[in-house]
């Protein structure tokens, strides 16, 4: 009887563990503040008399912009796709979400062709009206209207998935109540059915929020200056202590989101007490005819149009047209890198979530739940940010290391971590444990706990019933979330523009730099190799968004990937 | 308590406690399980029952008190056998059948060694499953899965089991039929079962002993003839039943009421007033006789093999009687009426509105359980 155990399951190990992932994935975030205090001279006030009212400016433009924008469009077309029929409901359904697998950058570098001015529509617009420059005013794609164009183009499916989830949850008695007290469609849908789905929109709109915040690609390339582009532009200045300004420039920014973190798990909170308080009855669709039918395929197309087609179509012209000049090899090593990048991170954060949440699920103590859900920090700061947080500790080990290798050893070790692919794929992991944390914890809750109890008495010991029970339980978010992970990192540009070996090339860094150089169409293979990427993880959204709804039978096998498990 | 269970105890638990946050579930409880007995416990949702059989399955961390099975200590304040090591089986409220195995794997999964696969065939022709051994537990009925938890729970050959409100999602017909093949496999398994009910008939025809429980204590504690027919307060007579209440007052250790005297449990001092509790089946219909007490009939309902009638007393008390179909009664008719021996339970007049407060401070702590066979016998009829 002497080797029973202090407490339910593991005594201290599943604190233990939480606490140093956690404490791994949170340091970066922890060295960008720290780094903040430190001092820089007159840099930073230089910086905030120069530059930092324009980052302000235009961040806080962008964020109010493609927020109410991607709101309209995901709202919109979510109302019309769940309560509405017209022909094509079912395909939009899911391709509504095919805007997310597009890289913002890869669209803005589409637009920008064929928006300029020797572009394919100026060019028809002056050849059918026969104008001449001077004839007409275009407006300009590289500038913060153009950016929230984009930018709303690409993240208006998180919303979209959002409103959608809160739509289905919503019963239809409620909606029928509104019926019998004479309401209208229009004002059904203003004074019922969006305050109800308010919570979860919010938390879709949050996300938007986020990523338009993180945003490098898109807004560096139309040379909006954004707090995200400040900072990469800082820490690259070859000025003294544009570490620490770019640190400073992190900090203010953290300001901002962890603000939003804290609204969105209230809002959270919120929608998931709606959820539970509402009995579900499936909503017959009212059948659209006639222009009405019209007007919302032509809602329901144009953002796919715009936010997918349009570039796909320009990349795959592009690439038949001219192609990447460089060898087939070197492309084949670039695929390599972001492959093997990939997919080290993508089973490592597999992996830790896995565990993550199984200690969690083991000791639900408070402490546990607050860390855990700290670990995703991460993903609400932008690459570009992290970098920095992950340099800062990792350049002072690799100092260290070396310092003691030198004088003990008489040999040098180079730069271990920071001169290898270690610190990136430290800095991914950082960034994408949030994604693959809340897959795997949604996954978890389909695992109800008495099923684990069970197990337990049946005599599987907590390894036994993670590797009996959950792991093939979970195997559907596993995968999901592991896909997610490879998709982000493949298309991940900022962090690996700061951190990557010299030499070292990803396709995503390739196809920027490209860009950048205005050799747009040999930056089309790459990109449509991120495209092809892109579209993997949507295809699993499109997929489970009908399998999993409420009311529905829903297979244990199935991929429990819902509105509120992307964020 | 009894030496008979003192030898051979299945489940011992002593003097636990509980707390959730600053709410108590479990206040000093204590009982013993004998093997091949089925103990229920019965109470209302959140009275702490639950609670109770995690801490004996050992998927609650244990505060105070002390848990053994089969002998062995199992958990005290400063040691803890993590639940697989307890050897317990345990049935849960929702069946909780692994959805990515079948039948047979389900119940394969406690046993380790590979050969005892035909355990697992007697097992599934024990529950009657053995043709839906390769099924998914989704594609099964409730009562199936029920059955498939019990054999599972089983497989590894438990010393104990705790069944978690194991019935309680199946239709009533359905729910007799699967009682009755769970109490089947529970006997001759031979262990002791320790079963969470809230239905009080269920808990009176399956349990060898049943405790009451209500706020996180024992109200009372004994066979089912006894919380039935002796229950320890107004309160518990009616949970396990209809009664009828009399009023009456206490002389020289008798209760007096309109249908007679009745003996009263010694803490009623003279003069106190008191209720005497009467089930409808114990006042019978006699022949006329002087000594008999006189009513006038009001309602007669068949219920087929029993009737059921309202009687007026002379003082205007009105009573249900039940008994069997074979009498003629007719509306208005005057009827002689006696009352069973040891029938009556005499309580304290308020004893009904303070028990709902809680049960100890409207009985002494004599009549507080365990069931004492000698108190009880004073509660009877002269």
């Amino acid at each position: 009887m002497k080797m029973a155990e202090r407490t339910l399951d593991g005594g201290r190990l599943p604190l233990l563990f939480i606490g140093s992932v956690t404490a791994l994935l949170v340091t970066p975030v922890l060295m960008i503040v720290l780094q903040a205090g430190a001092d820089s001279g007159d840099q930073f006030r230089h910086l905030a008399s120069t530059r930092l009212p324009d980052y302000v400016r235009n961040t806080l433009w962008l964020a109010l912009g493609v927020a109410s924008t991607t709101a309209v469009i995901g709202v919109g077309t979510a109302w019309l796709v769940t309560l509405l029929d017209f022909p094509g409901r079912s395909f939009f359904r899911w391709s509504l979400l095919l805007p997310l697998g597009i890289p913002t950058y890869l669209a803005a570098y589409a637009y920008t062709d064929l928006l300029q001015f020797s572009g394919p529509v100026q060019t028809f617009l002056r050849t059918t009206f026969e104008w001449t420059r001077d004839d007409y005013v275009f407006p300009q794609i590289r500038s913060l209207t153009g950016a929230i164009a984009i930018l709303s183009l690409a993240y208006y499916p998180y919303v979209y998935l959002a409103a959608r989830a809160a739509f289905i949850e919503q019963s239809v008695c409620v909606l029928e109540v509104g019926k019998t007290l004479g309401l209208g469609p229009w004002r059904r849908f203003f004074r019922i059915a969006l305050p109800l789905a308010w919570p979860s929109v919010f938390a879709g709109l949050s996300l938007v929020v986020m990523e338009t915040l993180a945003e490098f690609g898109a807004v560096d390339y139309f040379a909006v200056d954004t707090f995200a582009t400040g900072i990469y532009r800082t820490f690259m200045s070859p000025v003294p202590h544009a570490l620490t300004s770019a640190a400073q420039l992190s900090a203010l920014l953290l300001l901002p989101i962890l603000l939003l973190i804290a609204a969105e798990a209230f809002a959270r909170r919120r929608a998931r007490f709606f959820h539970t308080s509402v009995r579900y009855r499936a909503q017959p669709p009212e059948r659209l005819r006639g222009w009405r039918a019209a007007l919302a395929v032509t809602t329901c197309a144009v953002p796919i149009l715009l936010g997918f087609l349009v570039p796909t179509v320009f990349f795959v012209r592009a690439h038949l047209r001219s192609g990447d000049s460089s060898s087939i090899a070197a492309f084949l090593e670039r695929a390599q890198n972001s492959l093997v990048l990939a997919t080290v991170a993508s089973v490592l954060a597999v992996a830790l979530a896995l565990l993550v949440t199984f200690a969690r699920r083991l000791e639900p103590s408070w402490a546990n739940r607050f860390l855990t859900r700290i670990a995703g920090l991460g993903y609400a700061v932008p690459g570009g940010v992290i970098a920095i947080g992950v340099l800062i500790p990792l350049s002072w080990l690799d100092h260290k290391i070396g310092d003691l290798a030198d004088s003990w050893l008489g040999i040098s070790t180079g730069l271990l971590f920071t001169g290898t692919i270690v610190a990136v794929v430290y800095g991914y992991l950082t960034r994408v444990m949030a994604v693959s944390l809340n897959l795997v914890q949604a996954g978890l809750t389909r695992v109800q706990p008495s099923l684990d109890a069970a197990a337990r008495t049946l005599g599987a010991r907590p390894r036994g019933v993670l590797r009996r029970l959950h792991l093939p339980m979970l195997r559907g978010s596993l995968i999901a979330a592991g896909l997610l992970v490879f998709v982000d990192v493949i298309k991940e540009l900022p962090a690996t523009m700061i951190f990557r070996p010299a030499g070292f090339e990803t396709l995503a860094v390739r196809v920027h730099e490209l860009a950048s150089q205005e050799r747009l169409y040999e930056a089309s293979t790459g990109a449509l190799a991120i495209i092809v990427a892109g579209l993997i993880p949507v295809a699993i959204l499109a997929r489970t968004l009908d399998r999993a709804r409420p009311g529905t039978d829903t297979d244990p096998d199935d991929i429990p990937i819902g509105a509120e498990t992307v964020t | 308590m009894s030496t008979r269970r003192q030898s051979n105890p299945g489940i011992v638990v002593e003097g636990l406690s509980h707390c959730f946050g600053t709410s108590q579930v479990l206040d000093d409880i204590s009982l013993t399980v004998g093997r091949g007995e089925v103990c229920c416990l019965l109470g209302p949702s959140g009275c702490g029952k639950s609670t109770l059989l995690r801490l004996v399955a050992g998927l609650e961390k244990l505060q105070k008190g002390r848990i053994a099975i089969a002998g062995k200590e199992v958990a005290s304040q400063d040691s803890r056998v993590p639940p697989e090591k307890r050897s317990i089986g345990f049935v849960f409220q929702d069946y909780a059948l692994f959805p990515h195995l079948n039948v047979r794997a389900n119940i394969a999964f406690g046993i380790i060694s590979k050969t005892q696969a035909e355990r697992v065939d007697r097992l599934l022709e024990q529950v009657d499953m053995t043709d839906y051994a390769d099924a998914m537990p989704h594609t099964l009925s409730g009562g199936q899965q029920q059955r498939v938890a019990l054999a599972r729970a089983l497989a590894p050959g438990p010393m104990a089991m705790l069944l978690d409100e194991p019935f309680s999602g199946l239709d009533a017909q359905l729910r007799e039929e699967v009682r009755n093949v769970t109490l089947d496999v529970l006997r001759q398994a031979n262990v002791a079962t320790l079963m969470v009910t809230h239905d009080p008939h269920e808990a009176l025809v399956v349990g060898n002993q049943v405790i009451v429980m209500a706020t996180g204590r024992v109200l009372q504690m004994g066979t089912p003839m006894t919380v039935y027919n002796h229950s320890a307060s107004l309160r518990i007579a009616e949970t396990f039943g209809p009664v009828n209440r009399l009023n009456g007052v206490v002389h020289s250790g008798l209760a007096v009421t309109a249908l007679g005297v009745f003996q009263a449990p010694t803490y009623l001092s003279e003069g106190a007033a008191a209720t005497v509790a009467l089930r409808p089946e114990t006042i019978r219909i006699v022949p006329p006789h002087d000594e008999h007490v006189q009513a006038t009939v009001e309602t007669v309902t068949h219920e087929g093999t029993t009737i059921c009638l309202t009687v007026r007393l002379p003082d205007d008390t009105t009573l249900v009687i039940r008994d069997l179909a074979r009498q003629r009664v007719t509306e208005g008719e005057i009827v002689h009426l006696v009352v069973d021996d040891h029938a009556a339970m005499v309580f304290e007049r308020d004893g009904h509105n303070q028990a709902t407060k809680g049960v100890t401070t409207s009985l002494p702590p004599a009549a507080v359980p365990p069931y004492d066979p000698e108190s009880a016998s004073r509660t009877r009829l002269r």
